[in-house]
């Protein structure tokens, strides 16, 4: 079972599981930078997210 | 499928210089903990796929797998496949830089296009190298001594998608942070209730943090101040010794001295020349008097021009104020009575073009009559005389009509006696002779035909004179009433002509009125009581000036005296305004450290504005809210993965069991999800039927189940790779697991490539027992690591 099917897979179930959502959008790039790049790579994503929702989790001043 | 010929090292991580491991088709490399064997494992996975080893988190840098004493390792790698050959050849410089150079099928590859190469080869990327191909302890031991959650994730690291599992920890992390974040912004918010009242006093937030920013300033350029005052007064000290001594002897007058001289510098220091304004005005007073003297107290200009000192030209100021203010009342006054005068007037003049329109309107219509009155009262006079004219004339006709019957009566008796011969009158009977007869006929000829004419003539004057009686008696009340609207007309022209003249008058004054209270309007725009008030005080200013400079050149007269120069008396001068300076800085900086102290605490411990804040804790809460959200269903659609993966590779899964394990106490293997928590359930079935949970079963056959399903995942991929990498397999397992590992690797040295490392000697001994063709490897490290061996 090659590493494509694996993620189809994934992918496909988390489809399901999250509909056409925003969240769903965000589980999948997320998955995704996660094999692309590890937890750095996914954390970006995350980040950027949360950016997105007005939360700078970089932002010292908190 | 490719399998390793040859490995060559040089400088790579714990082997310095170049070596060289031609491999077998099973290699058993043995060597104690830190000899160099993963080193030849991890040189394979380096030249296959480079920088992926730090990106994945093989290696936490790069650099790390060049040797200590080296700036750059290389690694060759030779693969072949059956006639086929590949070279790949990766080297790494301290600074990161690497080079990649593939040679296939005669062909050079390097960079990019040799990656690319390297995939469509081997068809295999590192996550999935390091899934299937390269199986360490880690993936063996939990599952076959793990919970059933630690079997799980190992399952899933062999499926991959432990990556879930990843991305949870990292979203974990995450809200960790964001508790944080929201933990933090209650405390700012529970610190701007504590602040709430000082930061309402500073007006907000904002406010806070700008005065901060300006009492740093202030502090910055005070200090600055401080500094500079320091070196002045320390130079001044040096110049007052010389004097100091006599200066004290002269304590009192020189404090006169400094006193006056600190009021007169205060009072140049607000403008000089204010004399000028006062005069200015008083003039300005002087001609508005003199041009209302009719209405004002007499008194007064002479007053005015006399007032010297400040109180007396003060009060004078004011009562002209005062006077003049009320003219200006008693003008308005005036003028809104002259305007309402004039304005009656003029409402009283239109009503009298009105009325004389009408009347001449009246007399205009009669005029005619009036006329035709007047011609017929040139021919008769009067209507009375008309009449009398008329009786007359009706009177006179009466007597000529009588005169021609009576002649017409006597001609015809006349002329009968004539013709008939008579000698008598017929009618009277008396004699009457022929000739007299004819004589009376001719004479009635003769004067009929004048009374005919003359009867004719006062006909027609009787009828002239009945019509104009007629048309003087119907013009008579037209005439009259000509003559009433004339005499009306003139009377209201007269009374006209003067409402006018009034009218005009009063528009005069009314200019006049105008005209004066503009003055009064333009001086009061210019002057009021604070304009007196301000000229005043410039004025009483200026008398005090000029006093203090008498006062002043007094005091330094007697100081040069007593011994204290002019030059002394200006470095005095100077050191007492540094001192006095010196002592304000010191206070101001007081103030200002104790305030900053204040801000820094709120700002430091409030951060923000309260809806800010509020805003930003609303969406930090939001956001884990999110988070939270986004882990449960990720679980939820791992587990749901797990489900149609096992479903994909059951059928595969059970087949290499099969072929690997060879006891026949077992007819199958497989797998279930359970409901509980979504772990895996692995079992097998006995030749009877009867099923046996993972627990049931021995160390060997979990060891087997494990195998089992890597390689039936290994099978279903794309992966063009011959072998496989077993690093520390089993370290600590008894002697009946090593007994059943070795048995299965003889197994699946008939399908694989085996490259194995241990550092159990008697793990190593076994296999190489077991597996007849098995090459054995001693990995040793002195100043470097070595490969020796082969046999």
């Amino acid at each position: 079972m090659g590493s494509a099917q694996d993620v189809d897979v994934l992918v496909e179930e988390l489809r399901k599981v999250f509909g056409s959502s925003d969240e769903g959008k965000l589980a999948e790039r997320l998955v995704e930078a996660y094999r692309r790049g590890g937890a750095k790579e996914a954390r970006q994503v995350l980040l950027e997210y949360l950016k997105g929702l007005g939360v700078d989790v970089e932002d010292k001043e908190d | 499928m490719w399998r390793i010929k040859k490995i060559e090292l040089e400088d790579f991580r714990s082997y310095k210089g170049r070596h060289v491991v031609e491999l077998g088709d099973v290699s058993i490399l043995w060597g104690r903990i830190g000899a160099g064997k993963t080193s030849v494992l991890y040189a394979v996975e380096y030249a296959l796929f480079g920088r992926q080893l730090e990106v994945k988190e093989r290696v936490a840098k790069l650099v790390d797998l060049i040797n200590s004493e080296a700036q750059e390792a290389r690694v060759v790698l030779e693969l072949s496949d059956g006639s086929r050959a590949v070279a790949v050849e990766r080297r790494l410089g301290r600074r990161g830089g690497e080079k990649l150079r593939v040679l296939a099928e005669g062909v050079e590859y390097v960079g990019d296009k040799a990656e690319e190469k390297l995939y469509e080869l081997l068809g295999v990327d590192e996550d999935l190298y390091e899934r299937l191909v390269y199986i360490s302890h880690r993936t063996l031991e939990a599952f076959i001594y793990g919970t059933s959650q630690k079997r799980s994730l190992s399952v899933d690291r062999l499926f991959g998608i432990d990556v879930v599992d990843g991305v949870v920890k990292v979203i974990s992390s995450t809200e960790k942070t964001l508790l944080e974040k929201a933990e933090s912004l209650r405390s700012r918010l529970a610190a701007f209730e504590k602040y709430r009242d000082l930061i309402k006093k500073y007006g907000g937030y904002r406010a806070v943090s700008s005065r901060l920013s300006a009492v740093e300033e202030e502090i910055a350029s005070l200090k600055r101040r401080e500094e500079g005052l320091s070196a002045l007064l320390e130079d001044l000290a040096k110049k007052r010794a010389a004097y100091v001594a006599r200066a004290r002897e002269s304590e009192d007058l020189l404090l006169q001295y400094y006193r006056a001289r600190s009021e007169l510098e205060f009072l140049e220091s607000a403008g000089e020349a204010p004399e000028v304004d006062v005069e200015r005005l008083r003039d300005m007073f002087r001609v508005l008097i003199d041009e209302f003297e009719h209405m004002l107290d007499a008194s007064l200009v002479e007053r005015l021009g006399k007032a010297r000192d400040v109180e007396t030209l003060a009060v004078v100021l004011a009562e002209a104020y005062d006077a003049l203010q009320k003219v200006y009342r008693d003008l308005e006054s005036q003028l809104a009575e002259t305007r309402r005068t004039y304005e009656q007037l003029l409402t009283r003049a239109k009503k009298l073009d009105e009325e004389i329109s009408e009347v001449a309107s009246r007399a205009k219509r009669l005029e005619r009559s009036y006329q035709r009155f007047k011609e017929l009262q040139k021919i008769y006079r009067s209507l009375d005389e008309a009449r009398a004219a008329l009786s007359k004339t009706k009177k006179r006709l009466v007597e000529v009509e009588g005169a021609v019957a009576f002649s017409t009566s006597l001609k015809t008796v006349a002329s009968y006696v004539v013709e008939a011969g008579l000698s008598r009158c017929p009618v009277c009977g008396s004699p009457v002779s022929r000739d007299a007869a004819e004589r009376v006929v001719k004479e009635v000829e003769e004067k009929f035909g004048q009374l005919l004419r003359e009867a004719e003539e006062l006909r027609a004057k009787l009828s002239e004179l009945e019509k104009a009686v007629e048309e003087l008696e119907a013009l008579g009340g037209e005439v009259a009433e000509y003559l009433a609207a004339k005499a009306r007309l003139d009377e209201l022209t007269a009374e006209r002509e003067e409402v006018v003249r009034k009218a005009i008058q009063a528009e005069k004054s009314v200019k006049q009125l105008e005209k004066r209270i503009e003055r009064l309007r333009e001086f009061f725009a210019k002057v009021d009581r604070r304009t007196i008030s301000d000229a005043v005080s410039k004025y009483g200013r200026a008398m005090r000036i000029r006093e203090l400079r008498k006062s002043l050149k007094e005091l330094e007269e007697r100081l040069k005296n007593l011994g204290l120069s002019e030059d002394a008396l200006k470095t005095e001068l100077r050191w007492r305004e540094a001192a006095e300076e010196m002592e304000k800085v010191s206070s101001r900086l007081a103030e200002l450290y104790k305030e900053r102290s204040l801000l820094v605490t709120v700002v430091n411990e409030v951060g923000g504005d309260a809806e800010d804040l509020k805003k930003r804790l609303d969406n930090v809460l939001y956001a884990y809210g999110k988070l939270e959200e986004v882990k449960s269903r990720l679980e939820l659609a791992k587990i749901s993965a797990r489900a149609s993966l096992i479903q994909a590779v059951r059928e595969r899964f059970n087949q290499v069991f099969q072929s690997i394990y060879k006891y026949g106490d077992i007819t199958k293997v497989d797998a279930d999800i359970e409901q509980r928590k979504g772990y895996y359930e692995f079992y097998a079935l006995s030749p009877t039927g009867a099923r046996y949970g993972i627990s049931k079963l021995s160390d060997g056959q979990r060891l087997s189940i494990a195998l089992s399903l890597a390689l039936a995942l290994r099978e279903m991929s794309q992966i063009k790779l011959g072998f496989i990498i077993f690093d520390e397999p089993i370290p600590y397992v008894d002697v009946n697991v090593r007994k059943a590992f070795s048995e299965l690797v003889k197994t699946l040295s008939e399908r694989y490539q085996i490259i194995l490392a241990t550092q159990s000697r008697e793990f190593a001994e076994l296999l190489k027992t077991e597996v007849q063709n098995a090459k054995f490897y001693t990995v040793v490290k002195e100043e470097t690591s070595r490969v020796v061996g082969g046999e």
